[in-house]
């Protein structure tokens, strides 16, 4: 029964990534590694950023035991202007990955 | 980073110290991207941690997609004595927009992830409490 005239699916990811499990896994590493790089080029001082694999895809992260104030720098603090170099990387490549899963929609 | 953040920056300033609730809890101490070294405490500070362009199909920006930390600091170790200042700036701008007095447009302003930081400097402890909001906005 059709009891809308506008429907918006969320609902696809699974069947996309059961069927293109590969090419799911390319488009979130390159996606991870691109957002690291542009990180780490733009990361004050020697606060390192990278990527990596976990269980349930890829995550980037900035900073270690030794240079934890990844966070202060990028968020600011009560006596230093924040100097955001994260979310500015991930914004900038963001667009891309929802593009290329869209592509996969398509030829399911 | 393009004039567009002017805007937001304005129309967050205008919105947020014109309300009553919020001045009695900070006064005028409301900050873009920087307190002063002597301000007081606790006080309300935005910083832009991501501005993106959004392009239709020509050369052509139609608007800015940024996105903004808007926060309470305090000089305390409690969150909870700067809840009542995030609620407050989260009922004034969470799902709102407007024009700035220059004509400039605030499309929509909506909370997309809550935000802390606990800060612990020379034997003092402050803590920050806000959100992040994604803010469109279109020169006038």
């Amino acid at each position: 029964m059709t009891d809308t005239s506008l429907v918006i699916r969320l609902d696809r990811f699974n069947e996309i990534k059961r069927k293109f499990p590969e090419e799911i896994d390319r488009i979130l590493k390159e996606g991870s590694e691109e957002i690291s790089s542009r990180a780490d080029s733009q990361a004050p001082g020697k606060v390192p950023v990278k990527a990596r694999k976990t269980k349930g895809g890829y995550e980037v992260a900035a900073g270690s035991s030794k240079y934890f104030f990844g966070g202060f720098v990028e968020f600011g603090t009560v006596f230093q202007v924040a100097r955001p170099f994260m979310t500015p990387a991930a914004e900038s490549v963001f667009p891309r990955l929802i593009r290329q899963m869209h592509r996969l929609e398509r030829v399911l | 980073m393009s004039e567009e953040t002017f805007y937001a920056d304005q129309w967050l300033y205008s919105t947020l110290a014109a309300d009553a609730t919020l001045t009695a809890a900070v006064s005028t101490r409301f900050y873009a991207d920087e307190a002063p070294d002597k301000a007081a405490f606790p006080f309300v500070q935005w910083n832009l941690l991501s501005s993106v362009d959004v392009r239709g199909q020509g050369p052509n920006s139609i608007m800015l997609n940024c996105l903004y930390l808007v926060k309470a600091v305090g000089k305390t170790r409690s969150y909870g004595d700067l809840l009542p200042i995030t609620k407050r700036v989260r009922e004034l701008i969470d799902g709102k927009g407007g024009d700035t007095l220059a004509g400039d447009h605030i499309f929509s302003c909506s909370r997309e992830e809550g935000f802390r930081l606990p800060e612990y400097l020379n034997g003092v402890s402050y803590r920050h409490l806000g959100a992040v909001y994604r803010i469109f906005v279109q020169e006038g």
